[in-house]
């Protein structure tokens, strides 16, 4: 396989202009996550513990295998909304190894907000169970919340993906054989007594952990009956009177013991993976640091780069077969491997024309028929415009690609690397198109199409209104203000913190811990059942 | 005798002290930085306490962090090593008032001996010879007159400065009114203040330093010198003893010198008294050595005279700071056979001795008779640009200066470090020089002969040796090689508690 | 298989049990002795010669050490950059736009990876840069020209 060449030079100004830039962005992103991760605070944290339970990052800690890594999904949900008083919307889920077996984990977070589900928390628990039943992961759940959010009841309650989904799902994997766990560890108050109800196997923890439809409050107001929560729907009570539970724990510790047992006894299987029809590779560290990325990546959008320098820096033995690389040149495509996997990449190296969507719709065939996963490097402004390239029939060609992306039956990964705008999204697996991850890079944005971009077409059209009504069209200066709130929303809502805020995305990820992640995945991915699938009609 | 000390210093130097410690069965307290988490010296502690960031004034510049740490954990005495707070009077002060031994000299010592210009008088008081020079001159023909007097050629220099900035040689009378004018010009503009100094200038100066010891009840003794002319960056890298230059005579001359400017700041504890030697005194008074200042600490270079003296310096350090008395004379120590210390830097001799970071791939000390290795690091560990690039000393102790320099060459031979650039090939370029072997060497000697020092382009046996690497150990790190599992490989394996930017 | 350290290309194969090495036009063969991953040593007998090297690797990087002297060699490529806006020895417009300047002239000598001009086209600034270290031979564009796509821009001599 062909070792790609850098032309970069690290001693460059124009690198460590970069480097600082972008470091700094990295910088944030950790400063967020130190702040998420304290989850509601102080005082609550101390009234959790006070009541003998763990910190729910503390009960995953433990339940991990140790030193095992943690591939935590979309921590930074619902940032910045419902006042900044759910952090990482008060629910912690992602991927850990578990008694020598990847698992996903999904634990409430009962310092914020009793660990009750706002929209983003629903979201979230959706998600996670989207990815486990995708990959077949077997979901362990650490229950400790109090349900619906009563508040904001009709944006979690009612719809087709609100909280009622979850149980759903439960039992949809449960036929599916992907096993589900549940550890009651807290309350489990009304909709959310279900998932204990719904899963496999079910641990409740002595003192703390409670499940029942109506808590006392409910019970005292409908039929008059003074009952403890403990009497009502304790440990006791469902390990030996109702079944609802069938381990009894002493306390936190006691639960992930128990859960850490019933893990060891679940069956691997692992005929007709991806995996059985690939070979894996020794992992080799790139030829080129990783940490260079930081100065590889340019400070602004408007900057063009060789996205290889990218691919370089993330691919084992910064190895790279390129597939038609004369041919539709601002769209890269070739095989690699990472942490010795095999994966397709595509990576974005301009504006997408007709040749490049055809490449693109190819190579997604190739990877297809040869079950290597797809690497989406997203970098897009969008497809080429004007009148050449319309009657070029430049939207069939790019309907050629979306079609490939959206009907391949191998497991898509997606990495915003910088812009993500328009139908370019669309094309290179943006979040609709069912990629199994989806990360941002800190520097990422994304939008429908850029700020600017858009304040110009909305000001055209405004103008032509102007003119077809007979009225003075507006003033450079009246054009600007016009203008104006139509970037600052652009540039509000472009963030990638925006988009991981409202679980548009599964994370945003720092460039030099990239391939770790990618890495984690492609093991997840790998090891899931291949699918049957094909593809549909392409318009030629 | 102490019973607990804590020893604010990290690297070699916090090892060496605690070893001593260790020997006199007194607990130690290593203290470190968040860079050094995994350092050896907090491993060899009996406990330990971090200090903070990795910046030294967060971690071992930072007193109140020190003295909360000693007091913290009942610590009685504090050893400062070399660098760092170890000339710091303050530092001493407030280790005292905190009702702590400080162990070292007196802050009155370190207070006098620290001012350049205030000791310089002192020393001139005491019959120490100094250079010669005047201070405060005007005009052109003051300087003239001056100079006449000290002999040519001189060094004219800003009297605030340092740094070589504002300096000039001059080596007749004709360039002298000019290079005042550049001088000033330049003292000016760097420091604000045009006065200049004028001194006689060394052309061929040697750095040789005398080691002295004394007690808190009088007792004062020198302990030879120590050659420490090989120089790069005005940084020693190479130091001996016996100095091929010095004859018995000079030796007792200048040992006595030494003790005399150490009496006169009532010194006590371990310090090294640092002199310019000339070896053709040609003009003015035939002085061949000349006061240049005084550490008051113990010296990196230490371990030369130990082993040729026959002493243990940080053991009587730790015993004098208790009070003890130095029983022994000057005419007790004799010097034994010939020692040489190479200090090792992770750096690169070839681009201007710039510091050179990263991890430690491989780590191998050389050993055998006469070798003593003094270091800090082993495979695995960090070279990080907080804190200065001194990997190891290494020093050799023979019968005589050729099998000392045979033995040198040897050991460095056999000193394997990987993962950063050192200064191993180029100290073996040093000592395998003819000026080296019969001892002419200048503290300017490595500037004039080895500017273009390069490493060689590879041997045919190094490029071969290189990829067959690659063929031969390809996987062997990532430990399952073949496996009949189908995903030997998997990252999830790993146990290095990977989180999502948690760092 | 051929390797390339710093600006030194060396084939290397197996013939038997042993390796075969070919560096600038000299050939050896090599025997391994001995190999201890551990400390990265391996003890070769090259053309008949014992040689003991300790060797790591840390990315690209490989610290070789033999008969007491040290040196760090870089792996590189050796690969011939690809093709990028490239076409028979000019430098070409990846897509239609219009050139915002240009910082050469013919005859100009220039160094790999320098920029010689630079165009924008739908909101991006590329910069086109020189393939290899090389002498400008005739620059086809001018500051605010508009270009289409394949248009070359420059030609380097050959």
């Amino acid at each position: 396989m062909e070792t790609l060449s850098s032309a970069i030079d690290p001693q460059s100004l124009e690198f460590k202009a970069n480097a600082d830039h972008n470091r700094a962005l990295a910088a944030e992103l950790r400063n967020r996550l130190v702040l998420v991760r304290q989850g509601g605070g102080e005082k609550y944290r101390q009234r959790h513990e006070e009541q003998g339970k763990l910190f729910v990052r503390e009960r995953i800690e433990r339940l991990l295998d140790p030193g095992a890594p943690f591939l935590e999904l979309s921590p930074l949900a619902a940032g910045g909304m419902y006042k900044g008083e759910a952090p990482s919307a008060g629910i912690v889920t992602g991927i850990g190894r578990v008694s020598n077996r990847e698992v996903m984990i999904v634990a409430n977070d009962a310092t914020v907000k009793g660990g009750s589900y706002f929209s983003m928390t629903v979201k979230k628990h959706l998600r996670a169970q989207q990815v486990a039943e995708e990959n077949h992961l077997p979901c362990l759940y650490l229950v400790d919340s109090g349900g619906a959010f009563l508040p904001l009841q009709d944006e979690v309650f009612p719809d087709a993906h609100h909280f009622g989904r979850i149980f759903y799902n439960q039992a949809r994997m449960s036929a599916k054989r992907i096993p589900q766990i549940a550890a009651v560890m807290g309350s489990c108050t009304a909709g959310g007594a279900y998932v204990p109800a719904m899963s496999d196997e079910a641990i409740i923890v002595k003192g703390a952990g409670t499940i029942f439809l109506g808590g006392p409050p409910l019970v005292k107001a409908a039929t008059g009956e003074d009952v403890t929560a403990e009497e009502l729907g304790g440990a006791d009570v469902h390990t030996r009177k109702s079944g609802v539970a069938d381990h009894f724990a002493e306390d936190d510790d006691h639960a992930i013991e128990i859960l850490r047992g019933i893990v060891e006894t679940l069956q691997h299987s692992n005929v007709n993976t991806f995996l059985s029809t690939l070979t894996v590779a020794p992992p080799e560290e790139p030829l080129y640091n990783p940490d260079e990325l930081y100065g590889v990546l340019p400070r602004s959008f408007k900057e063009s780069y060789d996205v290889r320098e990218i691919i370089a820096r993330l691919v084992d033995g910064s190895k790279f077969r390129e597939f038609k690389s004369r041919y539709g040149t601002t769209l890269i495509c070739g095989f690699a491997r990472i942490h010795g996997y095999p994966v397709g990449i595509i990576a974005n190296n301009g504006v997408l024309f007709s040749e490049s969507a055809l490449k693109g719709a190819h190579f997604i065939e190739l990877c297809d028929q040869r079950g290597i996963p797809l690497l989406f490097l997203q970098n897009i402004t969008g497809f080429m415009v004007g009148k050449e390239y319309e009657t070029g029939g430049i939207a069939k060609d790019g309907a050629k690609m979306v079609h490939a992306v959206a009907t391949t039956r191998v497991p898509k990964l997606t990495l915003v690397i910088g812009g993500s705008f328009g139908a370019g999204n669309y094309a290179m697996a943006g979040r609709a198109y069912g990629s199994r991850f989806l990360w941002m890079w800190p520097n990422a944005r994304i939008s429908v199409m850029g700020g600017e971009q858009a304040a110009n077409v909305l000001l055209t059209i405004k103008q032509d209104q102007l003119v077809r009504e007979g009225k003075p069209i507006l003033s450079a200066q009246e054009s600007e203000e016009f203008k104006r709130p139509l970037l600052e929303k652009y540039e509000t809502e472009g963030s990638p913190y925006h988009s991981s805020a409202r679980l548009w995305d599964d994370g945003v990820i720092a460039p030099d811990e990239t391939r770790q992640v990618l890495g984690l995945a492609l093991s997840i991915v790998l090891n899931s059942p291949q699918e049957e699938g094909g593809f549909g009609v392409f318009r030629m | 005798m102490f019973k607990k000390i804590l020893i604010a210093n990290r690297g070699e130097i916090a090892i060496r002290i605690l070893r001593a410690c260790k020997e006199l069965g007194i607990k130690t307290v290593a203290v470190y930085s968040a860079a050094d988490v995994d350092a050896q010296h907090v491993q060899l502690a009996d406990e330990s306490v971090l200090l903070g960031e990795a910046a030294p004034k967060e971690s071992y510049l930072n007193m109140d962090k020190l003295i909360a740490a000693a007091i913290q954990t009942q610590a009685d005495a504090i050893h400062p090593g070399y660098g760092f707070l170890s000339e710091n009077a303050s530092f001493a002060e407030t280790v005292e008032s905190a009702n702590l031994t400080f162990i070292g000299p007196s802050a009155h010592s370190i207070r006098a001996m620290g001012d350049k210009a205030e000791s310089k008088i002192l020393m001139k008081q005491s019959g120490v010879p100094t250079i010669p020079g005047f201070e405060g001159l005007e005009s052109d023909d003051d300087f003239k007159k001056a100079a006449k007097e000290i002999g040519y050629p001189v060094l004219i220099k800003a009297s605030a400065g340092g740094g070589g900035k504002g300096m000039r040689v001059v080596n007749e009378e004709s360039g002298l009114s000019e290079a005042i004018e550049s001088a000033r010009h330049e003292a000016l503009n760097s420091f604000g203040d045009e006065r200049l100094l004028i001194e006689k200038y060394l052309a061929n100066a040697h750095h040789i330093e005398f080691q002295i010891f004394g007690d808190q009840h009088g007792n004062l003794v020198h302990l030879f010198e120590r050659e420490c002319s090989v120089q790069r960056r005005h940084q020693k890298i190479i130091e001996e003893t016996p100095s091929p230059l010095l004859t018995p005579k000079l030796r007792e001359q200048m040992g006595q010198a030494a003790v005399a400017a150490a009496k006169a700041v009532n010194y006590y504890n371990a310090g090294t008294v640092e002199f310019i030697f000339d070896p053709r005194p040609s003009t003015f008074d035939h002085q061949p050595f000349y006061f240049l200042e005084m550490n008051t600490r113990l010296q990196v270079e230490h371990p030369i005279t130990e082993l040729v003296a026959g002493i243990d310096l940080v053991q009587w350090q730790i015993r004098i700071a208790a009070g003890e008395k130095f029983p022994f004379k000057q005419k007790n120590f004799h010097q034994h056979g010939h020692a040489i210390e190479c200090r090792v830097y992770a750096e690169d001799p070839a681009n201007g001795f710039l510091p050179s970071t990263g991890s430690l791939l491989q780590f191998s000390e050389p050993r055998g008779p006469g070798i003593r290795v003094d270091s800090g690091f082993s495979t695995g560990s960090q070279v990080t640009h907080f804190y200065d690039p001194l990997l190891a000393k290494l020093i050799v102790h023979a019968e005589n200066r050729e099998i000392a320099i045979q033995r040198m060459k040897n050991a460095l031979r056999e000193f394997v470090v990987h993962g950063v650039l050192t200064n191993i090939d180029f100290m073996q370029a040093v000592l395998s020089h003819d000026d080296f072997a019969k001892g002419k060497v200048s503290t300017r000697w490595v500037e004039e002969n080895f500017k273009e020092w390069n490493v060689p382009e590879p041997s045919v046996d190094s490029l071969v040796a290189a990829a067959l690497a690659d063929v031969v150990f390809a996987g062997s790190k990532s430990q399952p090689a073949v496996s009949n599992e189908t995903d030997p490989f998997t990252p999830w394996k790993q146990t290095n508690n990977f989180r999502v930017s948690d760092k | 298989m051929k390797i390339t350290f710093d600006s030194q290309t060396l084939e290397i194969n197996p013939s038997g049990d042993n390796y075969i090495a070919s560096v600038n036009g000299k050939i050896a063969s090599i025997q391994i002795l001995r190999a201890d991953a551990l400390r990265g040593r391996m003890d070769l007998l090259i053309d008949g010669k014992r040689v003991t090297a300790y060797v790591s690797s840390d990315m690209a990087k490989r610290w070789v050490t033999i008969n007491g002297h040290t040196l760090m060699l870089t792996k590189t490529s050796g690969a011939k950059q690809g093709v990028r806006h490239e076409h028979a020895g000019g430098l070409i417009a990846p897509m239609p736009g219009q050139v915002r300047g240009v910082s050469v002239s013919a005859g100009d000598v220039v160094k790999k990876g320098q920029t010689l001009l630079m165009m924008e086209a739908m909101k991006m600034e590329i910069r086109i840069q020189a393939l290899k270290d090389g002498k400008v031979k005739a620059v086809y564009v001018a500051q605010g020209q508009t270009v289409e796509r394949e248009q070359i821009l420059i030609e380097m001599e050959e």
